[in-house]
């Protein structure tokens, strides 16, 4: 975890630019619930440029997650576009790689097949040379997480953090233009989540992929990301914006993020 | 069925308190020895004194192949005295004063566990010979003493053998049919949504009908006895496997499509690589039920119509009264089908070692 480099240069005939720019334009979401409309998401527009690093914020529940699964293509949007690269999003797309909550590593594959999966799914390891070449991202991947020892352990003999490692690595084989993170570390200890937060830092200055990170840990996102917004409750509308232009590596006893941290606070309707 | 269904649940819930059980013995090896040790040695005597009764307690009638039985003794009691023996001295290897301890080789703990089994089967084995051979206490042609066992295993070799073979193979054809039907239609019910329109009314209506139902209309519309016999194992056996394997698609955790689908898979991916898998655990409860709802159905298409196999030689023997004969059958039945499972069961080892729990490392 400490050699960063980028694990490959994209595939030829791929958009080559590293971030991916995300145009989210007044999007509605609602989920019918026992026959009811449930409104989620009301006319959410927002923007994330190549390579920014961008952080939502919100309470828990309030549809943070459905936006991200409207930009990873998992589902559409009611009403409003949401557009990659100027190209509209009507599906998943490996250059869009989603890191949920829950590792969701699969059971029955090694820690290195289940990293192995996106080159796999998109059947790039038919040929011999695409297999050689397939193999060495996932390595590179498994060496990136600092989990190339336990390559052929199977998940569940993994820990919560070096299973989310491994979810990150999953992610990153990709080459991603943009990492679509649905708070990764949420359910880890804090300790683990305090590294891993400085590990994705360096990965994304590394690579310098995009990111959407959904939290609702104020001090998290103020850590990581070069923009925060802030959502408010369900359903979800945008309340504020704090850019953060606190240079990396940060500090989180930073006074310029402790006052960002109460202006956040504030937006949130707490005066902690 | 359902004994085998139970059967396979315990062994999958109940893997580590059996592991932590294992580990607990080997803890405190040397007290418990002690009595297995006499254990064997009692066996030793129990066998010894079965062949003397063997020997020298004539019995009422003129059995041949007591010879056989007696040296059948005298081995078993050489068995349980040669693991008494090997553990004795493993034991007194690693418990000798000044010397590090030194584990028992595990194959010799392994051979004492069974020897309350070799006592108890000396003491069964002795008693049926004695009420059925020697005082004749139970009657002659229905209850036949071991001799008579062992000379059907001499005399009907041939006859059980291909009887074997014939139910072996033809099980075979319909389970393995049965299965891969079971295992398509449950994965087309549990993936499409067309599919379980049309096929889940029909699996509702035909599959709770027991297969030997069909027996009558089954050998009129076959052309062959054979043919008709594979289709009904095939039934009885692809219904479980095809209700199961649809349970366990349905109930794949629907993140795992999610990530699949964020990395570009497509839907036949999806069904290969993700849908089959995470069912597979599910898959082999079915698997398991088929095989037992199979045997069933085996056993009675053979007394029905079929001319070979087991089933028709429980017939043909109860047609010439020869119990001795129908004993040997039942007990060489017993046999492949506790085989088959056991098989089952290791290949399930095998393709589920991912599954926590049932790692052996």
């Amino acid at each position: 975890m400490v050699a960063v480099a980028p694990i490959q240069t994209a595939p030829a005939g791929r958009d080559t630019r590293p971030g991916a720019r995300i145009d989210v334009r007044n999007v509605s979401h609602r989920f019918a619930l026992r026959g009811e409309a449930l409104p989620v998401l009301d006319d959410v527009s927002l923007t994330v440029e190549p390579g920014e690093f961008v952080a939502l914020l919100g309470p828990s529940g309030c549809g943070k997650s459905t936006l991200l699964r409207l930009v990873a293509g998992l589902d559409t949007p009611v009403r409003g576009a949401l557009h990659a690269n100027g190209e509209a999003i009507t599906g998943p797309d490996p250059s869009r790689v989603v890191v949920f909550q829950d590792p969701t590593l699969f059971p029955w594959r090694t820690v290195r097949d289940n990293v192995g999966l996106g080159p796999e799914a998109q059947r790039a390891g038919r040929t011999r040379a695409g297999r050689k070449g397939v193999g060495e991202r996932v390595d590179a991947a498994l060496e990136l997480v600092g989990l190339s020892a336990f390559a052929d352990a199977f998940p569940h003999q993994l820990s919560g953090g070096m299973a989310q490692r491994a979810a990150l690595a999953r992610a990153l084989v990709n080459d991603p233009q943009l990492l679509v993170l649905d708070e990764p570390f949420g359910k880890l200890d804090s300790l683990t989540r305090i590294r891993m937060q400085g590990e994705l830092v360096r990965l994304w200055q590394a690579a310098r992929f995009s990111v959407l990170f959904v939290t609702h840990d104020v001090e998290e996102a103020l850590y990581v990301a070069n923009r925060v917004i802030v959502f408010s409750e369900r359903p979800a509308r945008i309340v504020a914006e704090v850019r953060n232009d606190a240079p990396y590596p940060r500090h989180r006893d930073d006074p310029k993020l402790v006052a960002l941290r109460r202006e956040v606070l504030a937006q949130l309707g707490l005066t902690a | 069925m359902s004994r085998i269904l139970t059967g396979r649940i315990d062994m999958s819930t109940q893997t580590p308190t059996l592991e932590l059980a294992g580990l607990h013995a080997d803890g405190e090896l040397a007290p418990r020895n002690g009595g297995k040790l006499v254990v064997a040695g009692l066996a030793t005597l129990a066998w010894l004194a079965g062949a003397a009764i063997t020997q020298w307690w004539p019995s009422l009638d003129d059995w041949q192949y007591t010879r056989q039985l007696l040296i059948l003794k005298l081995i078993l009691a050489a068995l349980s005295a040669v693991i008494g023996i090997g553990a004795w001295r493993a034991n007194g290897l690693s418990t000798k004063p000044g010397q590090t301890q030194i584990k028992r080789p595990l194959r010799i703990a392994a051979w004492l566990e069974s020897t309350p089994w070799l006592l108890a089967l000396a003491l069964g084995i002795t008693a049926w010979e004695v009420v059925t051979a020697q005082l004749e206490w139970l009657p002659r042609p229905f209850f036949a003493p071991p001799q008579a066992l062992i000379g059907v295993f001499f005399d009907d070799l041939p006859r059980l053998a291909s009887s074997v073979s014939h139910s072996f193979v033809l099980l075979a054809y319909g389970y393995v049919l049965g299965a891969l039907t079971g295992f398509v239609v449950g994965v087309s019910i549990g993936w499409s949504r067309i599919v379980g329109y049309w096929l889940h009314p029909v699996l509702r209506l035909i599959g709770p009908l027991p297969a030997t139902a069909w027996l009558p209309l089954a050998f009129f519309f076959f052309p062959s006895s054979f043919s008709a016999s594979v289709f009904l194992i095939a039934l009885a056996s692809a219904f479980p496997v095809a209700v199961l394997t649809w349970s366990g698609v349905a109930s794949v955790n629907s993140a795992y499509y999610d990530v699949a689908r964020t990395l570009g898979a497509r839907p036949s991916f999806l069904i290969l690589k993700v849908a089959i898998p995470a069912a597979l655990p599910s898959v082999f409860v079915g698997l398991f039920m088929g095989l037992g709802a199979s045997f069933s159905v085996l056993i009675v298409a053979e007394m029905m119509g079929v001319k070979a196999g087991l089933g028709w030689y429980l017939q043909w023997a109860q047609g010439w009264a020869a119990y001795s004969n129908m004993y040997a059958a039942l007990l060489v039945m017993a046999l492949m089908c506790s085989g088959l499972i056991t098989l089952l069961f290791r290949v399930r080892d095998r393709l589920l070692a991912w599954q926590k729990g049932l790692l052996k490392w």
